[in-house]
């Protein structure tokens, strides 16, 4: 659930693939889940915090867009339609499952892909920002996440959260001194656990 | 779940479910267009409610811009409102609290402006024992006057998907106030801003409170209907 091996996100090709899909093309849908699903999967995930639910919860954004497709107008761009759908069903997901007293947090199929979690230095690496990036506030790393991973600016970051562009630059350096300030102190006790 | 091109497929499950559905949809159309389709409603309404409650009768001292004028003027900013209300409802078209603020205070501000102007033009106060019961009718009758039209832009709002239903909603809900109190005030012959910034007001306030509220009602029935699922 990485973002190798995925072809880089194309506007006009996913303006076409919406555009083929509301006029009912099956492959249209295809592409467009294609092209899609890992930047949703990673998304979610940074929001989710849980592989298996990440899952579930892209199956069922792109069911809220199979419902809402109406609503994408080929005069503005499909990702950050996409991209509100899918922090909203996770909002809406996290409500219920509040609401259902259904809390579940189990760190050991948090983040990242158990295969890849196994051996290299990288990867500890990966997941050493990954962990940093789960301690941040909720607001802070979705902005972190909107802008480093997925390659918004901050002005479509600012619409789509409903704030300003200066705030959603505030809470992205803010997210990314957190992240800096977090691995500094790992690396730090881990010197001095070796000593 | 990789095709041999090394695209991910679509999940067996939500493959059925979408072709169960695929019909070809017509996309909406901008929000201000499907705003405008308003218009006719509004100007029925401008012209229902004083046909139905009675024009007020210093119609002719207030003159066509002030009475007509100023009520076409009002419901033409309720229109903008829905329009911004219907951008909101669209997914990724966000409002900037910025522009939140300022529509509320837009619209607060031309109700005012109205108010000033009807009473400067043609300054009607109501009896004193009369005040609170007009205050009451006024605020009761502007709201349930105005409640279908609520209804109508919640209908138009979401055939999009208001991911924040409470401001769309309340924006909705404003709009539909406007609009309401626009014709509401050809009714009511009262022009003191004491009586209209209260009575008119708690109808133009409690529009968009009922507009707000259905907007997350509807919300949570749509997704109380994805849990039952489950």
């Amino acid at each position: 659930m990485t973002n190798e091996g995925h072809p880089d996100i194309d506007e006009m090709g996913l303006r076409d693939s919406m555009l083929a899909y509301q006029s009912g093309r099956a492959d249209g849908f295809e592409l467009l889940y294609a092209s899609l699903a890992p930047l949703l999967r990673r998304y979610l995930l940074s929001l989710a915090r849980d592989g298996v639910r990440a899952e579930d919860l892209v199956q069922e954004t792109f069911l809220q867009i199979h419902r809402s497709r109406r609503s994408y107008s080929a005069a503005h761009p499909v990702l950050p339609w996409v991209l509100a759908i899918a922090r909203h069903v996770f909002l809406m997901d996290r409500r219920s499952r509040e609401r259902r007293g259904r809390r579940e947090v189990s760190p050991g199929r948090a983040v990242g892909e158990p295969a890849a979690r196994a051996e290299t230095d990288r990867v500890l690496e990966r997941e050493a920002v990954a962990h940093a990036l789960a301690q941040l506030p909720p607001e802070r790393r979705e902005t972190v996440v909107l802008h480093h991973v997925e390659g918004l600016g901050f002005r479509e970051i600012a619409v789509r959260l409903g704030i300003s562009e200066a705030a959603a630059k505030m809470r992205s350096s803010r997210g990314i001194a957190g992240i800096r300030a977090l691995l500094t102190g790992r690396r730090k006790r881990g010197k001095a656990d070796g000593s | 779940m990789e095709a041999d091109d090394g695209r991910e497929n679509v999940p067996q499950r939500l493959r059925e479910t979408i072709e169960h559905d695929l019909r070809p949809v017509r996309p909406l159309a901008g929000p201000f267009r499907r705003a405008a389709l308003f218009i006719p409603v509004a100007a029925v309404f401008l012209v229902g409610v004083p046909w139905v409650f009675g024009l007020r009768p210093d119609v002719p001292l207030m003159g066509p811009a002030v009475s007509w004028g100023l009520s076409g003027l009002q419901v033409l900013a309720g229109i903008f409102v829905l329009g911004l209300a219907l951008k909101e409802s669209v997914p990724g078209n966000a409002l900037s609290p910025r522009v939140l603020i300022a529509s509320a205070v837009a619209a607060i501000a031309l109700v005012v402006v109205v108010t000033e102007v009807t009473f400067a033009v043609s300054p009607t106060i109501a009896p004193p024992p009369l005040r609170a019961p007009f205050l009451r009718f006024c605020a009761g009758f502007s709201t349930l006057v105005g409640t279908p039209l609520v209804l109508l832009a919640g209908f138009l709002a979401a055939r999009a998907l208001p991911l924040r239903p409470w401001v769309a909603g309340g924006l909705y809900g404003l709009a539909a106030g406007l609009i309401a109190d626009a014709g509401w005030r050809l009714f009511c012959e009262v022009s003191s801003p004491g009586h209209v910034l209260v009575a008119h007001g708690a109808g133009v306030g409690s529009l968009a409170l009922i507009g707000m509220l259905g907007a997350v009602v509807t919300e949570r029935v749509r997704w109380g209907r994805r849990d039952r699922r489950e």
